[in-house]
């Protein structure tokens, strides 16, 4: 049956050439937008590596001067790296904190900080984000090691390393054989090198829930290295990370920096603000969400119900015009079922007809990374995602375009349909 | 003639309701999603306080400075010398306003409130409250002596004086942002982001800055401050281009190292939104509409197209018959373009109302800002009527030309032996 229903195709290709090319151009935009959504979804999906539950995020500021409680820097007999950590002190003192971190360029949904390569042996990384922190960091962000585990480092004088496991990978083949290991940063010509222990291996992390896996590596913060990185950049960019106890939040956030008062406050260096991780989350994610994926969405069913209007329309135009062919047909002894499926099939073999041009096209569009191969790569299982659910789609529209006027087309009387001819 | 076309528009309509309701309905939601694209731009762009005037505002928002190894200052926004010696002087606009490009967050909070946050605070001069129509609620705003002087004076907006004061009758009280003492001079009604130029919570004096008033970068080309001027008319614009441009050229002149360049700043705030001057480009909200419309536009076209051609060919015989009693292939395809557009029309009225409602619906994630304060005015424009029609007309021309020009060519003998 399939075979004759092509042949009729083929003799009737000049009516079809047109429904066929508004078939392969709604394909094509139906891959496009199944890839973009199942880029979105999947990255959204994926598990993001820590845990912004209950934590919170303070900045810091310096006072002008021209400020209250302006201290003359002449009078000041401590560093302001210790100005700080008498802050975090205190802050460790209120009964709704758990545990707080000091870090620089490393809050998660943070942008900034630098990028270097790493290299081991003869291996060298492409340039990897480095994050400078103090080690309850990961105790605030419940950031683990591959297996689970809470992460453990001690800080000591040595230059200790956390990476991420698929940096640890990179490197080592296998993330285990990376701790203890030594890595170098990609350094100046002339300069020497200086190795740098792997204490741990973490989970992989993102940067935000859009963005895929991003490799890192974590430089242990100790005062004496934080001293010398204050004495070229700016104090105020560093910023305290906090998690609470679970059940308190409500009540912190509203009253945190007033109940803290002037404990927040050492010399000239203050906590100027505190922010929720989960606004943090909304102004990157949220904000993605509101202004990429929703307006992508509207577009999507705009298309798909302009889609459908237009199959369904010419569908249905076609099956009426064919009605003298259908009278001949039932009066030749066909029944209401096999001219219905026959039409059914029909339409189905005219999408099966463009499936693989618009396809093509898809793929060399990904191929040509026209499309989005960053967030998450071509792969065979991508494309097949994308194909399958487009053609779905396609189906669902055809299938109900042809249904109505096919049902009205079989049952019709014979001999109408005759007189017709 | 038309009166007959109306008729046959009417009959075809009823004779097919199921085809004539989908092709109105295709009509319908390219309008639609064509007009929204139109009104996310009129509301963009439309002219609403604090930017009453804001078609005749002119924007310099960055700025280059490079040396003749072609290093420097790229892109970034304005010093504060070459403001104060270069566009300040100038003579050709009414008014001329220098304000942070950026607002920056400062703690706040007032002696007697437990209130303590983060506010958004815009550091401007004093042209500021001449260029941008504040309405003003209680107080005054700050003086241009009080600016030069670097006093910590302040305005702030209803919201906040509400917030720390609960009322808004707060002028000569003070405030303190970032531990400093600031006197309140003036309440505003508080103003959206969307007029990101002059949005904040609270407005101050830039002289307070150290780092802006420090002169900037590459020889105080490079800083943290944006320009918008207010032209007496729309016609002063080349005016006041080329007298910019001018000035820079002079400004030039005495400078030791880097060069400044503006590019074909001062830009009117509609160019600013399709133009990307530093590169001088298309700017990719641009481009991304153009493609947008573009899919709106055609898609449905290609829907239209595929059913009119099937129904061209049922009418075969009744243009054959039209034909042999002598009838041009141009009165028969000017015949279905006239009775389509009434069609095409019916459906544009519709979707104009569509995307009203869509718009509506759907702003907040449109205008990238959920506090945008709609009005009718900003909506209801002649232009969007026009961009209506012309839609209409460009879908109609589209979806019917070639089908009918097609059929109208066919022979006679063959049209009138059609089979329906």
């Amino acid at each position: 049956m399939i075979k004759q229903l092509f042949k009729q195709i083929w003799v009737e290709r000049k009516q079809n050439a047109w429904l066929l090319i508004e078939l392969a151009v709604v394909f094509f935009f139906l891959l496009l937008m199944t890839d973009f959504l199942w880029v979105k979804l999947k990255n959204y999906m994926e598990p993001k590596g820590f845990n912004i539950e209950n934590t919170y995020m303070m900045k810091l500021k310096m006072l002008e001067p021209i400020a209250q409680h302006y201290v003359n820097p002449e009078e000041i007999t401590q560093t302001s790296v210790e100005d700080l950590f008498t802050i975090v002190e205190r802050i460790k003192l209120h009964p709704d904190v758990e545990v707080a971190s000091v870090s620089l360029f490393s809050e998660p949904y943070s942008m900034g900080g630098f990028w270097i390569g790493l290299r081991a042996d003869s291996i060298q990384t492409p340039s990897v984000r480095n994050r400078m922190v103090t080690p309850s960091y990961f105790d605030v962000f419940q950031i683990r090691t591959p297996d689970g585990k809470p992460i453990q480092v001690q800080e000591t004088g040595y230059s200790q390393l956390v990476l991420t496991e698929d940096i640890g990978e990179l490197l080592f083949g296998e993330a285990d054989r990376a701790i203890g290991q030594e890595v170098f940063f990609e350094g100046f010509e002339g300069e020497i090198p200086q190795p740098n222990k792997i204490a741990q291996v973490c989970n992989l992390l993102k940067r935000q829930d859009f963005y895929p896996y991003e490799g890192a590596y974590f430089e242990m913060l100790s005062t004496s290295k934080y001293e010398e990185w204050v004495k070229n950049n700016d104090i105020t960019w560093t910023n305290i990370c906090l998690r609470i106890r679970p059940g308190s939040a409500r009540h912190f956030e509203e009253h945190f920096i007033s109940e803290m008062g002037d404990r927040l406050r050492e010399n000239n260096l203050y906590v100027a603000s505190i922010v929720s991780s989960d606004k943090l989350r909304d102004d990157v994610v949220g904000k993605m969400i509101r202004e990429d994926v929703l307006p992508m969405t509207y577009v999507m069913i705009f298309v798909l119900i302009t889609v459908f209007m237009g199959v369904f329309g010419a569908f249905w135009l076609r099956t009426r015009q064919r009605r003298a062919e259908i009278g001949i047909r039932m009066a030749m002894g066909a029944n209401n079922t096999v001219v219905w499926r026959s039409i059914l099939v029909e339409s189905l073999c005219l999408v099966s007809l463009i499936i693989i041009p618009a396809f093509l096209v898809y793929l060399n569009m990904l191929n040509a990374d026209i499309l989005d191969t960053w967030r998450l790569p071509f792969t065979a299982g991508r494309t097949l995602i994308a194909l399958g659910s487009a053609l779905l789609i396609m189906c669902v529209i055809v299938i109900s375009g042809t249904f109505w006027p096919a049902n009205r087309a079989a049952s019709i009387q014979p001999i109408d349909a005759l007189r017709d001819e | 003639m038309y009166k007959q076309y109306f008729k046959q528009a009417i009959a075809t309509i009823r004779e097919n309701p199921l085809v004539s309701f989908l092709t109105i309905l295709g009509t319908a939601l390219a309008v639609a999603m064509m007009m929204v694209l139109v009104l996310v731009y009129q509301v963009k762009t439309a002219s609403f306080a604090p930017v009453s005037e804001r078609h005749r505002m002119l924007y310099v928002s960055a700025i280059e400075g490079l040396n003749d190894k072609n290093a420097g200052f790229r892109g970034g926004a304005l010093g504060y010398r070459i403001i104060n010696e270069c566009f300040y002087p100038m003579t050709t606009p009414e008014s001329i306003t220098a304000v942070g490009a950026h607002v920056r967050q400062k703690q706040t909070s007032a002696p007697g409130s437990k209130t303590v946050r983060e506010c958004d605070v815009r550091e401007t001069d004093a042209a500021f409250w001449k260029v941008f129509d504040f309405r003003f609620l209680n107080g005054v705003p700050y003086t241009p002596e009080m600016v030069t002087s670097a006093i910590p004076v302040a305005v702030v907006s209803e919201r906040v004086a509400r917030e720390f004061f609960g009322t808004t009758q707060v002028a000569g009280l003070s405030i303190q942002l970032d531990f400093v003492d600031y006197r309140i001079q003036g309440v505003v009604a508080s103003v959206s982001e969307a007029v990101s130029e002059a949005y904040g919570e609270i407005w101050i004096p830039y002289t307070l800055n150290r780092d802006i008033m420090s002169g900037g970068m590459v020889e105080g080309i490079g800083g943290q401050l944006q320009l918008c001027m207010l032209a007496k008319s729309t016609a002063d614009f080349d005016a006041i281009r080329q007298e910019a441009q001018n000035r820079v050229a002079t400004f030039n002149t005495g400078q030791k190292e880097f060069l400044a360049n503006i590019w074909k700043q001062p830009l009117s705030s509609t160019q600013q939104m399709f133009y990307y001057a530093p590169e001088d480009r298309m700017h990719g909200n641009f481009s991304g509409m153009l493609s947008l419309a573009a899919l709106f536009l055609f898609l449905p076209v290609f829907n239209l197209l595929a059913m009119m051609f099937s129904q061209m060919q049922k009418r075969n015989p009744e243009f054959g018959l039209r034909k042999a009693f002598g009838a041009t292939t141009k009165d028969i395809v000017g015949q279905i373009l006239a009775e389509n557009f009434i069609i095409t029309l019916l459906g544009s009225i519709i979707g104009l109302f569509l995307s009203f409602l869509f718009f509506y619906i759907t702003k907040d994630s449109l205008l990238q800002r959920p506090d945008v304060n709609l009005q009718l005015s900003m909506i209801f424009k002649p232009a969007l009527f026009a961009a209506a029609l012309l839609t209409c007309l460009v879908i109609n021309l589209l979806s019917t030309t070639f089908p009918a020009w097609r059929t109208s060519r066919a022979e006679v003998v063959d049209s009138l032996n059609t089979n329906i």
